[in-house]
């Protein structure tokens, strides 16, 4: 049971995070001109951190014992 | 030059795969091996929200407005890190209730108030309709670009033609019979459609299969590579959104 909150906390966190990944202030501090590997930093950084909340997302629920 | 009855043959051939993987999945559901209880195939499943129109609707707000396509992938994902709180309590109340409808839901979370749960399901009807006739489009209008293929026409070209010679209605009126035979005769709360959940997963795959030729063709086919292509993103949105309509 201790677990099981403690993944659900973990996973509410997770969601406020990617509510702070997903608005601006942010998408505005990425979203200029230049390059980060051949992608602009807007494109470069949705898809990154999308990428990490979804690995994220499935540690947490993955992860065996705490 | 695609024959139109090359298309419908190849429609009906798909649909006819499908309902065999679905039947084929409920069979092994009788016996109790079931192809669905696989964290792979029911996150396929998922997929089902990306609808027929999702092919012009996404594919078209990439090409004119760039990111802008992405916020409706980034919202479920979202959501989906709150499904443990919100979908599993929905599925336990579904099911110890035996609720089978949006309406039935929220009327037995007031009470089983009668009225709320007529209101509900007027309200989901008028909403759902405009949607419904969005992705009967999407069907029809795939159609007519396919069977006049060398010469390019564009989607709402296709969609003017009189109501007896849209595909559309005809579209319509065979979904209906495949709902009414297979979909709604014996409803039960308690049923789980696993073939109906296989069939989806498969779909799924086929989509995403599209949406890869759609993104390679545009990336290698069109431009020549990442970096060249995201050289061109700043170009493209500033002349796209010119004449962009939402």
């Amino acid at each position: 049971m201790i677990r099981s909150r403690l993944v659900a906390q973990r996973l509410a966190f997770l969601f406020l995070l990617g509510c702070f990944f997903f608005n601006y202030p942010l998408l505005s501090v990425f979203n200029r001109g230049g390059d980060f590997f051949g992608l602009p930093p807007l494109y470069a950084w949705l898809m990154g951190s999308w990428l990490a909340l979804i690995v994220q997302m499935a540690w947490v629920v993955e992860r065996k014992g705490d | 030059m695609l024959q139109g009855w090359v298309i419908v043959l190849a429609s009906l051939a798909y649909l006819g795969i499908l309902f065999a993987i679905a039947w084929y999945a409920d069979h092994r559901a009788d016996s109790g091996r079931s192809l669905i209880s696989n964290p792979v195939v029911y996150a396929l499943s998922l997929g089902v929200y990306c609808t027929t129109w999702t092919f012009y609707g996404s594919v078209g707000r990439a090409a004119a407005s760039g990111i802008g396509f992405l916020p409706i992938y980034l919202g479920p994902t979202l959501l989906f890190a709150l499904a443990g709180f919100i979908l599993h309590k929905m599925i336990r109340v579904a099911k110890a209730n035996r609720i089978t409808s949006i309406a039935d839901f929220v009327a037995s979370r007031y009470g089983k108030s009668q009225l709320l749960g007529g209101l509900v399901t007027v309200i989901a009807v008028v909403g759902v309709i405009p949607y419904i006739a969005l992705q009967l489009k999407a069907v029809s209008n795939s159609f007519a670009i396919l069977a006049s293929y060398p010469e390019i026409i564009m989607p709402a070209k296709a969609g003017a033609v009189p109501l007896l010679q849209d595909s559309a209605l005809y579209v319509a009126m065979i979904l209906a019979a495949f709902t009414i035979l297979f979909g709604t005769r014996h409803l039960d709360a308690t049923e789980r459609h696993e073939g109906m959940v296989a069939a989806i997963a498969v779909e799924s795959v086929v989509k995403l299969a599209a949406f890869l030729a759609v993104g390679i063709f545009v990336v290698w086919g069109i431009h020549e590579g990442i970096g060249r292509k995201s050289a061109n993103v700043g170009e493209a949105t500033a002349g796209a959104s010119a004449h962009a309509t939402p």
